[in-house]
């Protein structure tokens, strides 16, 4: 037992010693949260969307209803008033975002009229989902109004026959003056920020990804113990190779930790609340730290060459990161791009963080995630120590 | 006499990826006695990495098992294990640690501890010299240095046992005669067995008590250096070049008439043309080299010079002694040093 934590205190010391990992443990990390973190807002498992609808005609309801079909996520806020109060709701974080559609949408429909439709969220466009969805829909209802435009203007060529030159430019001129939408958006600074909460996604989501850099960069760490020989020292004295293996394990898993702890602790000093939460935080943190070491020895023996380790650690920690909901809320995805997440451990953490997060879980809550990343860090150990050799 | 080392039948077999066999090492059984210097002595490949790899319990064998100090390799690895110290043929240290956390690092993987485990790295530090560079890390070191850590990591445990897998390779000359005084002490002071591999004729000749030849994973010949050469019967040779004569067939008549040489050779290297240009023109050599092979070469000296000295003039003379160049030549057909 003592030699376990003598090979993982060892291999800390080695790790800790290059100042170029130093920086990737706590600095880029650190800098990448704080930019993630203060460009998002808050948000819960739905997003609630205020529709002021002027218009109040078929038209205008079926731009409602194709807005809230983008994003399963978006919910119909209450019936607002006027532009006003909208306004106020989504300052305060009642609403995350308020859409104004005036009246005469239906006519401007028919007249190709360019026509404001007004948007108001404190998001910042990047991450924001419902600016996408919106941008999305318009979009697509542009182009079928000039489709239909174009397709006007043909048939009125057929039957006057002349004037092509001014027909063109006329089509010109109509192009030019699309349906417009007017980005109302608010500032940050402008609307009510709770600090800290912004955090709630891009601490754990980059935690994932750093925590993964740093472990799977591990694979190269491996590699060059064998290379240097060092590995095979080690074995030739009176130690056993469960002791090696264990030693590795918990070095590993140790700097996965750290690299939590470090983000989790800059978020704490943000703002992102975690006191009484912190030891199912911790639990969640320990879960997925043991699962990617359980991943790094399950890959590391097929690994050839340390440039090939590094090259794949980086490959699988950003779209692992990024498939799993680490880098914007799964939410925002398509359904089947939800599920087809859910193959990454990411996925798995995120639901344990969020559901932690936002939704005050407890431990029976977030159990099931929980278990998935025990339940895989079982197998993926089973594969890792078995294959793992000492002498290539 | 007792045996430190003791190898019964012991071999391996590696399986290439196309499951092509590579027999390394195949089925040696010698013994090693204790307190003595043993070296394998064997040209690249010859399986002496693998053969202390298994005596070492770094690599499983696939035959056959070796015991140390009467420990089983295969069946009480950890008893056999706390007797030897290894020093690799590789730099096995951390690059990034100073020498003294090296030896920490290792020191502990021995089980020793505390105040004992100080003392052996202190005893390590003075015996291979590094006392000023103890707190510098070891990537700052010249390969001289990190051979001399390398061999004291191999100290920590005071083993019975020392292997040393070619620990000279690459080390300067003034760096290579510390080691080898090293490998004196380790036998003289500390009474330690020390196994040493390594395919320099020259160190295996210097340093051994004994000598195990080892040649396409076979031990094909063991003893002391006067056992060998005695075995294949090698006399001495006279070494002898001379202005090339006019009748060559003369000289080696005269020559092979004499009693007491048992052979002779006659070599001349005429230099072709084609070795410059490409050309067939022969461009006859000046000298010749003769070579009279006889048990005692000192004494029957003069008379040779003498039959010689009547037909041709000597540029050169040499007496050379056998040597374990030519048991391996003997043995195998082949120089060892290519
Ligand atoms: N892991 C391995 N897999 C396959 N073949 C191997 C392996 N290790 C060694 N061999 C082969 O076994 C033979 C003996 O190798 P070994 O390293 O024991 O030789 P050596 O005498 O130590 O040579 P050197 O002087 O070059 O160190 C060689 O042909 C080598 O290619
Ligand atoms: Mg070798």
């Amino acid at each position: 037992m003592d030699k376990i934590f003598v090979i993982a205190f060892n291999d800390l010391r080695i790790y800790l010693s290059q100042r170029g990992n130093l920086i990737s443990l706590t600095a880029i990390p650190i800098v990448l949260a704080a930019v993630f973190g203060l460009s998002s807002a808050p948000r819960g498992g739905s997003i609630a969307v205020d529709f002021i609808d002027q218009d109040n005609t078929p038209a205008s309801q079926a731009l409602v209803d194709a807005l809230l079909a983008t994003n399963d996520a978006f919910v119909r806020g209450s019936e607002v008033e006027n532009i006003e109060s909208a306004r106020t709701r989504v300052g305060e974080g009642t609403a995350s975002a308020a859409i104004v559609i005036p009246q005469g949408f239906a006519q401007a429909l028919q007249t190709f009229e360019a026509l404001p439709i007004l948007y108001f969220s404190r998001e910042d466009s990047f991450g924001d989902p419902i600016q996408h969805s919106v941008n999305t829909v318009i979009s697509q209802l542009n182009s079928s109004i000039i489709a239909a435009r174009a397709g006007e203007l043909v048939l009125n060529a057929l039957d006057i026959e002349a004037e092509s030159g001014a027909l063109y430019a006329r089509a010109q001129d109509l192009l030019a003056q699309e349906l417009v939408v007017y980005d109302l958006r608010l500032s940050n600074s402008e609307g009510d920020l709770q600090p800290g909460e912004g955090f709630g996604q891009s601490v754990p989501g980059l935690g994932a990804m750093f925590v993964m850099f740093t472990v799977l960069g591990g694979m190269a760490t491996l590699l060059r113990d064998r290379q240097n020989w060092t590995l095979q020292r080690v074995i030739v004295m009176p130690v056993s190779r469960a002791q090696v293996l264990g030693g590795k394990i918990l070095s590993l898993f140790i700097l996965g930790m750290i690299q939590y702890l470090i983000l989790f602790g800059f978020g704490g000093l943000m703002g992102l609340e975690i006191g009484s939460r912190i030891v199912l935080l911790v639990f969640v943190m320990a879960a997925f730290a043991l699962c990617i070491t359980a991943l790094t020895f399950a890959i590391a023996s097929s690994i050839g060459s340390e440039g090939q380790a590094i090259y794949l650690a980086n490959l699988l920690s950003v779209t692992l990161a990024a498939l799993g909901g680490g880098w914007w809320p799964l939410e925002v995805v398509p359904p089947f791009m939800q599920t087809l997440g859910h193959i990454s451990p990411v996925a798995w953490v995120m639901d344990g963080f969020n559901t932690l997060i936002y939704f005050d879980g407890g431990l029976m809550d977030i159990l099931p995630y929980v278990s998935v990343l025990f339940g895989s860090s079982i197998v993926l150990f089973a594969i890792g120590i078995r294959r793992f050799r000492i002498v290539n | 006499m007792d045996a430190m080392v003791e190898t019964k039948g012991l071999g391996k077999t590696f399986v290439r990826k196309d499951s092509t066999p590579i027999h390394a090492v195949k089925g040696v059984s010698f013994s090693i006695h204790r307190g003595e210097i043993f070296s394998l002595l064997g040209p690249n490949g010859a399986g002496k990495t693998t053969t202390i790899s298994m005596i070492s319990g770094l690599i499983e064998p696939s035959e056959g098992d070796a015991y140390i100090g009467g420990y089983s390799i295969r069946q009480q690895p950890r008893q056999a294990k706390q007797l030897i110290g290894v020093v690799p043929q590789e730099i096995a240290l951390y690059p990034e640690l100073t020498a003294r956390q090296n030896l920490w690092f290792f020191g502990r993987m021995y089980s020793l501890r505390g105040k004992e485990l100080r003392m052996r790295m202190d005893e390590v530090i003075e015996f291979m010299d590094l006392e000023e560079r103890q707190h510098d890390r070891i990537d700052t070191f010249s390969g001289g240095m990190k051979r001399r850590v390398n061999i004291g990591v191999g100290l920590l445990n005071r083993p019975q046992l020392v292997y040393m897998d070619e620990p000279t390779a690459g080390v300067d000359p003034q760096n290579r005669r510390r080691i080898l005084d090293t490998v004196f002490r380790l036998r003289d002071e500390y009474q330690m067995t020390v196994l040493y591999t390594t395919h320099l004729m020259e160190e295996a000749e210097e340093l051994s008590d004994r000598i195990g030849i080892i040649d396409y994973g076979e031990i094909i010949a063991l003893g002391t250096q006067a056992e060998l050469t005695e075995r294949i019967g090698a006399e001495d040779r006279l070494v002898i070049e001379v202005k090339r004569p006019s009748d060559e067939e003369t000289l080696l008549d005269a020559l092979r008439a004499h009693p007491q040489a048992s052979k002779v050779a006659y070599q001349v290297d005429d230099l072709k043309d084609g070795d410059r240009r490409g050309g067939n023109t022969v461009m006859p050599a000046e000298e010749a080299v003769l070579t009279v092979y006889c048990q005692n070469g000192r004494k029957l000296l003069a008379e040779v010079l003498n039959i010689i000295a009547q037909q041709v003039e000597i540029s050169s003379i040499e007496v050379r002694q056998p040597d374990l160049e030519a048991v391996f030549l003997h043995l195998t057909g082949r120089a060892l040093r290519d």
